[in-house]
């Protein structure tokens, strides 16, 4: 057999239970590691270090390796403070979608801390950045009536049509009969796009209770 | 519509005809699966437990669930496997055993240098009691024509110390062994005078169980780079989504640059992490640690 024989003892190795490093090493070493492995195993080591949240996320800007990047990233969303959700918040205006991805997959798991997040990017004059904003939104705005309140107030309010029809798809996974006149004053403000007034039908139709249809 | 309230849970409606429709169809678009009218029974029942165990009060309250609150997978696998008969034995999920023999290890020898005397190093985790890493052995020597001209170590770890124990000792029941043609029960296996199948004492000394904590950094540490090939099967179905991708800087890590990792037919790598290349290969879909 080429199989290798395990070692008479049979146990596996194991490595010493190492001291943890102080996070300002461990972001020095960030900064400025010599590969990408000891990078990443700085960023990983730093989930211990909630108040290394701000200097995570300047480290996430200028970071090129993306499984560095990656391993900031899950650092961020285990520290899952406001200051991690606002550093990866930041990001969804980055001209780099790498960066703009992985921000919107850490909010999504972030959930509800990233609220007020969301709130400030729903502000933005930028509508890709409302949308992207919606993206993340959309995981977990059922969740509290706030967050679906925002929802609502972008459908009444806001002037893209592109950024509305990013909340309709959200509520049409989630939504309910609550939802109907936010939905319905989004469709009576772009009577020009017939499009906008059939996704609100069909997600009305959805969310409507069983006995209503 | 009826209530039923069982202890300590929350109170679950009936399902109504519609609904089971409803959730067949929802259950269908993910897995394939149709069950029909004459399991109505047999699915509705099912459903209703997964709802009580969940806390979800209606059938639209589980499918949010299903939908916003388990992008790990985990009650969705649940539900498949409530769904399905699942249980473990050899050669389960065969096609990625095949995927390892006719092209992850092509491909990992090919990539080689010629100098490089280091075995592959193959890792079963979890390896829960043993049917994984012995399948593994068995499909190397069966079926890999180039096994002997590499070292191959195979390496099988679970955080429970009791399973081990139990796969160190290689002992089996028929049911874990039904789906093994006779002539490799034949050559890898004994019978006991209890009825059980034994493996031989050759392949049990081929495989290094030992325990661990994959979500453990410490534990983990001594493993960065050291594989080839991870099988990590229906694990990370049961965490959440930090632990999730915790896990998979894990198995990032312990990989070597080009190593692969296998996962249960029902998870995705995609849906945790973008560490990983996605590889389609002809037996099986598989994810790779880039390169560089």
């Amino acid at each position: 057999m080429a199989l290798l024989k395990t070692s008479p003892n049979g146990d596996m190795p194991s490595a010493p239970v190492a001291a943890p490093r102080p996070a300002a090493l461990l972001l020095a070493t960030l900064h400025a590691g010599a590969t990408a492995a000891e990078r990443r195993e700085a960023a990983l080591e730093l989930a211990a270090a909630p108040d290394a949240a701000r200097d995570l996320s300047a480290a996430l800007g200028q970071e090129t390796e993306l499984s560095v990047r990656e391993a900031i990233v899950t650092t961020l969303v285990v520290i899952s403070t406001e200051e991690a959700a606002s550093g990866l918040a930041d990001f969804l205006m980055s001209d780099d979608p790498h960066l703009r991805n992985l921000a919107i997959e850490a909010l999504r798991e972030i959930g509800p801390v990233a609220g007020s997040q969301i709130e400030r990017l729903l502000a933005s004059s930028y509508p890709d950045v409302r949308i992207f904003a919606v993206n993340v939104l959309d995981a977990f705005f059922y969740r509290r009536a706030q967050d679906r309140e925002r929802l609502h107030t972008l459908l009444q309010r806001d002037p893209d049509v592109n950024v509305g029809l990013a909340a309709v798809e959200a509520l049409s996974q989630a939504g309910g009969p609550e939802d109907i006149p936010a939905l319905r004053a989004f469709a009576a403000r772009f009577p020009e796009h017939p499009f906008v007034g059939f996704a609100v039908d069909m997600v009305c139709l959805r969310v409507m209770p069983g006995d209503a249809r | 519509m009826s209530t039923l309230a069982s202890r300590g849970e929350a109170a679950v409606s009936a399902i109504s005809e519609a609904e089971s429709l409803r959730f067949q169809d929802f259950f269908y678009r993910k897995t394939g699966i149709q069950f029909g009218p004459a399991k109505r029974y047999f699915v509705d029942r099912r459903l209703i437990e997964r709802m009580s165990a969940t806390g979800a009060d209606s059938l639209n309250a589980y499918l949010v669930q299903l939908r916003y609150e388990d992008a790990g997978g985990q009650e969705l696998q649940h539900l498949i496997n409530a769904m399905t008969v699942n249980e473990t034995y050899f050669y389960r999920e065969e096609y990625q055993f095949r995927c390892l023999v006719n092209s992850i290890l092509p491909e990992l020898t090919a990539m080689r240098a010629p100098e490089d005397r280091r075995p592959l190093r193959l890792w079963s985790l979890p390896c829960s009691t043993g049917e994984e890493p012995y399948s593994l052995a068995i499909q190397l020597l069966e079926n890999w024509p180039a096994v002997d001209r590499y070292d191959v170590q195979i390496v099988a770890s679970d955080i429970d110390t009791s399973v081990i124990a139990r796969a160190r000792a290689g002992l089996y029941e028929d049911r874990s062994v039904q789906y093994l043609p006779a002539s490799v029960k034949a050559r890898y296996f004994t019978r006991t005078t209890d009825g059980r199948w034994r493996i031989v004492d050759d392949l049990r000394a081929s495989v290094d169980f030992g325990p661990i904590n994959l979500s453990d950094p410490s534990d983990m540490r001594c493993h960065k780079g050291a594989f080839d090939v991870i099988f990590c099967r229906n694990l990370l179905i049961y965490f959440d989504e930090v632990s999730s991708r915790r896990a998979a800087e894990a198995i990032f890590d312990a990989l070597r640059p080009g190593g692969f990792v296998c996962l249960g037919h029902s998870e995705s790598m995609s849906r945790i992490s973008s560490l990983f290349t996605v590889r389609k290969f002809p037996d099986a879909i598989v994810y790779q640690r880039p390169e560089s």
